[in-house]
């Protein structure tokens, strides 16, 4: 079974139902007020082995049977207002860190499997995935204006926006394809084909397999951002397909997965 | 130059203030609940920190963090302590120098079942474990572990373990809007391995209650702290997970059983060792400063 946290309203989202229904593949959606909110679960570990479930609607589900989990959390829940400041973040906290170590326990793909620094909203996290990513590229990376992170690009990546006027070439990544978002240098593919390995590795350290890759290259290959949550919204059909269609055939452990 | 990077107002302060002076060392504070004073600044690949007692031009060497809390909600105190926290974390993840620890390797123990799973993954024996906001869960737990049960919280939010007893059974109606961690309850002697760098110091607590915080901190009760001695592949255990963790300092809590059970609990990354030191005696502040000294780096990327 495939679980996908996120909305319907995301395009990604759907491209995910869409594709998973056509590779017969059983898809549950919960959207992130029912993950946090109201979704029972358990976790029971004991020594390295760890087992539990998930009470879906009319359906409970060993975390055996899962074969992928797709996360596009918007992360705004909160908890109900009901409780005074302090229970609210309490209980904000408790129920992060219980989904957080449910998810980790899982031996299935997850896209992504985000590190706590992206669970605790923390600003270095990005930073961190750049600057790791820049040295298994081989790359620098663009210098950030000032002490400031005012100057980092913002989803959603839209036709015509500053990256692309300024001529800043982004290549998505997704269970280890490469997908040039729109046409790019020769020599950044064959960069990044030459650094498959690193690549791949990077993607093993930090759970990360769907993203996309922002790059300079005016003056030397520069990594510039690597968004980990990047919205499809304005990125052409075939490139939100093929990105979908790769992770899924990792999770059908290849099996037909037409884009 | 050692910077510290920490609160006037933390109970650690006055005692590391006291043997970085007594090192004789060059060191600068910055004291993040004055966060105004500070400015950071970077030019090319260079940071520099002034106001306070920082100048902006002495080379740090190494640096000691422990991040100020904020102890109220008022956005004029939490808006500038949490942008000059913000920037710090920025400096401290291109430091060349030795950072005891880099918040960025310290989230860890904010998921403490997660945590659980690494102690788990490098051997050391952990108590069984349930995380649920299911209350048939949760007694069906209690049963299976014969009603030796203890539950605390999940999160590295403050909160006391506390045993299981009849007048809770009741709470449970609670779980389902606050997931809980259930544990078996190894009832027995606690201890606490500190580690820094490549030295460890063991201390076993003794107190009234389950939580020997709850004794110290909420009852207001004396609790003993001694140096003790585990056995030493454990202590290498212990300092080796520190290091996997990419920390230098970690704060190691166990419990050993009246049967020889030694269990791991959790590692605090950021741990307020003055505690253990002002009750058994153990130079542990001093150990923390001389890392510092010993590790201090030359060339640097970082002036305060």
């Amino acid at each position: 079974m495939l679980l996908i946290c996120g909305s319907r309203d995301d395009r990604l989202v759907s491209e995910f139902l869409s594709l998973s229904t056509g590779a017969e593949l059983k898809t549950e959606l919960i959207e992130e007020t029912e993950l946090f909110g109201s979704c029972p679960f358990a976790l029971e570990r004991q020594g390295s082995s760890t087992q539990g479930f998930l009470d879906l609607p009319q359906l409970r589900v060993s975390l055996t049977e899962l074969q992928g989990v797709v996360l596009r959390l918007p992360r705004l829940w909160w908890p109900s207002v009901e409780f005074d400041l302090q229970d609210q973040m309490f209980v904000y906290h408790e129920v992060t860190a219980s989904w957080f170590a449910l998810i980790d326990s899982l031996t299935c793909p997850v896209v992504n499997r985000f590190g706590l620094g992206w669970w605790l909203q923390d600003l270095s996290y990005p930073l961190e995935l750049r600057d790791t990513l820049a040295l298994a590229l081989g790359a620098e990376t663009v210098e950030l204006a000032g002490a400031s992170l005012e100057s980092i690009r913002r989803w959603p990546a839209q036709p015509g926006d500053e990256n692309e006027r300024s001529g800043v070439m982004s290549v998505y990544r997704s269970a280890g394809v490469t997908i040039p978002r729109q046409e790019c240098s020769p020599d950044l593919l064959a960069h990044l084909k030459a650094r498959e390995a690193a690549l791949s590795q990077w993607e093993s350290d930090t759970g990360i397999t769907l993203y996309r890759m922002d790059f300079e290259t005016s003056d030397g290959l520069r990594l510039k951002w690597v968004d980990v949550q990047a919205s499809f919204s304005y990125e052409p059909k075939e490139l939100l397909s093929e990105s979908v269609a790769a992770a899924l055939r990792r999770m059908t452990l290849n099996s037909e997965v037409a884009a | 130059m050692i910077l510290y990077l920490g609160s006037s107002r933390d109970r650690v302060f006055p005692r590391l203030m006291g043997e970085l002076e007594n090192s004789g060392h060059p060191f600068a504070l910055v004291d993040e609940d004055q966060a105004p004073k500070y400015a950071v600044t970077k030019e090319a690949k260079t940071w520099r920190i002034s106001g306070g007692g920082c100048e902006g031009r002495r080379p740090v060497g190494s640096i000691f963090v422990r991040h100020s809390v904020a102890r109220t909600l008022e956005p004029e105190v939490v808006g500038p302590m949490s942008q000059l926290q913000v920037t710090l974390n920025r400096v401290l993840l291109d430091t060349r120098c030795p950072v005891i620890n880099k918040p960025s390797r310290a989230f860890s123990n904010y998921s403490k079942p997660y945590q659980l799973g690494l102690l788990a993954r490098a051997g050391f024996d952990v108590p069984r474990t349930l995380v649920t906001n299911i209350a048939a869960e949760a007694r069906r737990f209690y049963d299976e572990c014969d009603g030796s049960v203890i539950f605390k919280g999940v999160s590295n939010v403050m909160s006391f373990a506390q045993v299981w007893k009849p007048q809770h059974f009741e709470r449970l109606r609670f779980l389902r809007d606050s997931p809980t961690q259930f544990q078996e309850f190894v009832e027995g002697v606690d201890y606490r391995v500190h580690v820094i760098g490549e030295k460890a110091f063991v201390t076993r607590l003794a107190a009234a209650n389950e939580d020997y915080r709850r004794s110290a901190l909420a009852d207001q009760e004396e609790i003993l702290a001694e140096p003790a001695e585990l056995p030493s592949d454990v202590v290498q255990r212990a300092i080796h997970f520190t290091r996997a963790l990419g920390l230098i300092v970690g704060g190691i809590d166990f419990k050993e059983s009246a049967n020889g059970r030694l269990v791991a609990l959790e590692l605090n990354p950021f741990p307020q060792f003055t505690f253990y030191e002002g009750r058994s005696g153990q130079r542990i502040t001093r150990s923390v400063v001389e890392y510092l000294i010993q590790h201090h780096v030359t060339e640097t990327n970082v002036f305060a």
